[in-house]
């Protein structure tokens, strides 16, 4: 009930201020990402959508690491999750990510960190299909630090990223 | 010490063996604890950084999505002809195909699933699956109406695919939960060994708490032990009344105890860290100190540590010097030695010392003096009784009437008594200074008893007493022994019993009582019997005492000195023998003498000395002497002897007579008017007179050498020293004339006559005493007498000097010394110093020749 009351509040609050959804650019390819809740960029109905390009466009992280689930050391690029959330303007505490399949977790706010993790749409300087965990994929590097080989981490690697949301 | 001590040994180096022991247990314990400890971690390390994505969920997803993309086929074959439009539900189609090519994608290549995938169970379906998928890829990505046509057939074979899907993911489970339990058995038997293994440590800690818990006692009862024993230590050593200083091996001082404190005056902490060569050692013996320290370290000779108590100075605080008596030891510690010296402050002790010899020297001086004045007395009496008995035989000879001989019998008898007496208490005095000699020669025991029993049997007779003796057993007489003293023995007894017995019979019974071993004289015994008043048992001990009298009244009656048996014991105990009694009171007594005596054979009897006296009666013989009481006394003495003798006044009568008449013997004296001894003698032997070859006896109070000398070179044989005895007259006549008696210095020695008696009588060293004495006071005072300017208190003192020292030279022998002195006092006495002065040199004269003889004398 209180969720759905603050919904409402913050859906009418995005509803009223047009102003600043024109700061995030409108995507023209594919949306592959589309970011709600708690933010204060919109460039639609309450959320930032994004494309290849717009990510391709903001400063990109690329780091080398092996993983769980791929063959060998992979050199990931992307955006760092946190640039990303500076480009939404986030106001909440948990960023809730849904990946195409509807899995889904959380990731504190305050546990991002430069770099780490990154929203990463290339592999080997290849973008990555569906079918190779892409096209997004949260991505931490695993080899440099050990706190990042935990099964929290491990659960918050989420590919085949399709939506996060912001919340309080 | 020892036993304890290799126990104490043992238990080290066995408590060091079990230190060891379980500090290494421990140690290991620790170790592998350490390394099960990091396993667990390690495996917790694992777990935390999960290698593994959740698998369960994978897998699991992979029948979901299967099932979804089995669900997007089914809703796009249900909405065929329905209102929806066909590419939106191709494209959720397709998006499931992907996420499901995705996940089984994920099972093909992740590391995660490389051992399920070597598994047969789960590679099969897998390769099922990615077969199924690979085939249907080109559809998929191929046109929509492609996929539009397909699309039958692909949910046919993706519905085919359930069962491979469903075992792939029951398989992936099975698999994983198989790892699973396996990862947890072996944490589960990790922990075990840990738990085990922690148990083990926990014990072994235990027993090590324990152990230390132990040795934490025992140390603390020694530490107990040795807290007592340190205060009983220090009790013992601040109650001590000697000094007790501990140093080290420099002298420094360590410990110093309350005794020490009072008896040096330093406080402990005062003294503690000093040298106790400066604290307690008088300055002038501190180089000595330091030297023996300076040794002691070097490893040198150690002179006084443990070497028991040493006398020693000591200074005290103040400067004050007083004896101590020191024992040091010397102990070694860990860390060098320290020396322990305990000290006694013997000042009192040393004063006692002191006045306690000086006491006994007081004593001992005091007796000498009585020893000294008993010796003087009795010498000083027998004398002059000599002279009185001498006298008296003389008298006899003078053809008294029958009443006189009678008187000069008894004045005899008394005069031997007196003498006996005296010769007693001389006989005492020398025997308690020890001086007693006993002589040795051969005698006949027969001889002796027969002239005891004669000299006995008139005084027995008179009591009414029978006496005889006789050899019980074989009689073997002839013994070298000392007969005069055996002969003193015999008499006390005999005297002893005639006394104690009245109308009694006395019985002497000598027996030979033990044979004697190899080497050792035989045993005889000498019983005196008698059947008088008997001595009651507890008396016996007692009448060997010096002034014991049986019964002080009856004593006075009998007559005597009550010295008689003491006298007795003294010489048989001085000749090796025993002497006691056995009596009963009323039946009389039986005292014993038992001598060990030599036996000697009958032909060393010295007979042949006895004949040549006899042989030497009837003698001619000439006496040159010119003062007429000398001459007269000279000549009573060899009337006595049965001699014919000429007399001459002066030397040139005594050459007319020679001249004429042939003597057997000539006696010259030297001093002589008108011609000397020595130039008559030279006469005689000049001449062709009768007597020109007849020996020649020098007389004269001249005994020194040169003049000794000078007799013989004026052609004198012998000499005799004046004044003259009947017995040395006697024994010079018989060596004279025997010719064994040549003119020399031994001989002139002997013939001093009373000297050799006095020194016989006091013994040598009271008479050297006497004569330094002697010496000394004539010397002060005849020096003296050639000066005339004498006061009238002088001449007084001059008067009784010269009355002693002339009795004094009286009793020496030196009678013209004695005469001059006796002029000297008398002249004194008058005040006449003219002749005092006419006296001088005649004094000194007198006094040179006497001097040397004492002297002589006192060497010898």
């Amino acid at each position: 009930m209180l969720r759905f009351l603050m919904f409402l509040g913050l859906s009418l609050g995005v509803l009223v201020g047009p102003a600043v959804a024109d700061e995030v650019p409108r995507p023209e390819g594919e949306v592959l990402l589309t970011v709600s809740g708690e933010i204060a960029n919109t460039n639609a109905e309450g959320a930032a959508q994004f494309d290849m390009d717009m990510l391709m466009a903001m400063p990109a992280t690329r780091f080398r690491t092996t993983t769980l689930w791929t063959e060998g050391v992979k050199t990931f690029k992307g955006v760092s999750l946190i640039e990303l959330l500076e480009v939404v303007g986030v106001n909440g505490k948990t960023l809730r990510a849904t990946a195409l399949n509807d899995y889904s977790i959380e990731i504190p706010v305050d546990s991002i960190q430069a770099g780490a993790p990154i929203v990463a749409y290339e592999m080997d300087g290849e973008t990555m299909s569906r079918r190779q965990k892409g096209p997004l994929w949260i991505v931490y590097p695993y080899d440099s630090d050990e706190d990042f080989r935990t099964e929290v981490i491990y659960s918050r690697s989420i590919w085949q990223l399709d939506r996060i949301e912001i919340v309080k | 010490m020892r036993k304890r001590g290799s126990f104490l040994g043992h238990f080290r180096r066995y408590s060091l063996w079990l230190s060891w022991a379980a500090g290494f247990s421990v140690l290991l314990c620790f170790v592998v604890l350490v390394f099960l400890t990091s396993r667990v971690i390690l495996g917790l390390e694992q777990q935390r950084t999960a290698s593994s994505d959740n698998v369960q969920w994978t897998l699991t997803q992979v029948e979901v999505e299967h099932l979804a993309f089995l669900n997007a086929l089914e809703q796009h074959l249900h909405a065929e002809g329905g209102p929806v439009p066909v590419p939106q539900d191709l494209t959720k189609v397709r998006r499931q195909f992907d996420v499901f090519y995705s996940r089984v994608d994920t099972l093909s290549r992740a590391q995660l699933y490389e051992p399920l995938r070597q598994t047969s169970d789960f590679g099969r379906p897998l390769a099922k699956v990615t077969g199924f998928l690979d085939q249907a890829v080109p559809l998929i990505d191929g046109p929509d109406q492609g996929l539009q046509n397909g699309i039958v057939e692909l949910w046919q074979e993706a519905h085919a695919l359930r069962s491979q899907v469903r075992l792939l993911s029951l398989h992936g489970l099975a698999y994983f939960a198989g790892q699973s339990d396996l990862q947890r058995a072996e944490t589960t038997a990790t922990l075990t060994r840990l738990a085990i293994l922690s148990i083990g440590l926990l014990v072994v800690l235990a027993l090590a708490s324990i152990y230390l818990i132990y040795i934490n006692r025992i140390t603390q009862r020694r530490g107990d032990d040795l807290v007592k024993a340190n205060q009983r230590m220090n009790t013992i050593l601040s109650t001590s009344h000697d000094a007790v200083i501990v140093s080290d091996e420099s002298g420094k001082v360590i410990e110093f105890n309350r005794a020490a404190e009072s008896i040096f005056g330093y406080g402990a902490d005062e003294a503690k860290g000093r040298s106790i060569g400066d604290l307690i050692v008088p300055p002038e013996l501190r180089d000595l100190h330091a030297a023996g320290i300076k040794r002691m370290r070097h490893g040198g000779e150690r002179r006084v540590v443990g070497h028991g108590r040493v006398q020693l100075q000591g200074m005290r605080k103040n400067g004050d010097v007083f004896p101590v008596e020191l024992a040091l030891q010397s102990a070694p510690l860990a860390n060098g030695e320290i020396i322990i010296g305990f000290l006694r402050d013997i000042s009192e002790t040393v004063a006692a010392q002191e006045e306690l010899i000086a006491a006994r020297d007081k004593a001992l001086a005091g007796e000498r003096a009585k020893s000294d004045f008993l010796k003087v007395m009795s010498h000083e009496i027998r004398t002059p009784l000599n002279g009185l008995l001498g006298n008296l035989s003389l008298l006899k000879n003078l053809n008294p009437s029958r009443q006189q001989v009678q008187i000069i019998q008894n004045m005899d008898l008394s005069g031997q008594l007196l003498l006996t007496h005296v010769d007693t208490v001389l006989d005492i005095a020398r025997f308690e200074a020890g001086k007693l000699s006993v002589q040795r020669e051969p005698i006949d025991l027969g001889v002796l008893m027969q002239e005891l029993v004669d000299s006995q049997s008139g005084n027995a007779a008179q009591r009414g007493n029978s006496i005889e003796w006789q050899w019980s057993g074989p009689a073997r007489p002839w013994v070298a022994t000392d007969a005069q003293r055996l002969r003193q023995i015999l008499l006390n007894l005999v005297g002893n019993a005639i006394k104690f017995c009245e109308n009694g019979r006395i019985s002497l019974e000598v027996e030979v009582a033990e044979e004697s071993a190899p080497g050792q004289h035989p045993v005889y015994e000498f019983r005196i019997v008698d059947t008088g008043v008997g001595i009651a048992e507890e008396h016996q001990d007692e009448i060997f005492e010096d002034f014991h009298t049986h019964d002080p009244s009856f004593e006075r009656s009998a007559g005597g000195t009550g010295l008689g048996l003491g006298i007795a014991r003294r010489f048989t105990q001085a000749m090796g023998g025993e002497i006691g009694v056995e009596s009963s009171v009323g039946e009389g007594s039986v005292f014993w003498v038992r001598l060990p005596l030599e036996v000697v054979d009958a032909a060393r009897r010295p007979s042949a000395h006895e004949a040549q006296l006899s042989d030497l009666q009837c003698l001619d013989l000439l006496v040159v002497e010119d003062n007429d009481i000398n001459l007269a006394v000279i000549r009573k003495m060899l009337e006595i002897d049965g001699h014919k003798v000429t007399t001459a006044k002066n030397g040139k009568e005594g050459v007319d007579a020679a001249y004429g008449h042939r003597f057997d013997a000539i006696l010259m004296d030297v001093s002589m008017p008108v011609m000397d001894g020595p130039t008559a003698a030279r006469h005689i032997r000049a001449g062709e007179g009768r007597s020109v070859d007849v020996p020649i006896l020098a007389v004269s109070a001249n005994v020194l050498p040169e003049a000794v000398q000078g007799f013989r070179d004026a052609g004198m044989t012998a000499f005799v020293g004046k004044p003259l005895a009947l017995s040395t007259l006697r024994k010079a006549l018989a060596a004279l004339l025997g010719g064994k008696h040549p003119v020399g210095e031994g001989s002139a020695r002997e013939m001093h006559e009373p000297l050799n008696a006095m020194r016989e009588d006091l013994g040598p060293d009271a008479f050297d005493r006497f004569a330094e004495r002697f010496v000394a006071e004539a010397d002060a005072m005849l020096g003296d007498l050639g000066r005339s300017d004498w006061a009238e208190g002088d001449l007084d003192t001059l008067a009784s000097q010269s009355h002693r020292l002339a009795g004094s030279a009286a009793m020496y022998g030196f009678l013209e010394l004695r005469d001059v002195l006796v002029n000297i006092e008398m002249a004194a006495k008058d005040n006449d110093r003219e002749v005092l002065a006419s006296l001088a040199g005649a004094a000194s004269t007198a006094w040179e020749d006497a001097r040397a003889t004492v002297l002589r004398a006192r060497q010898a």
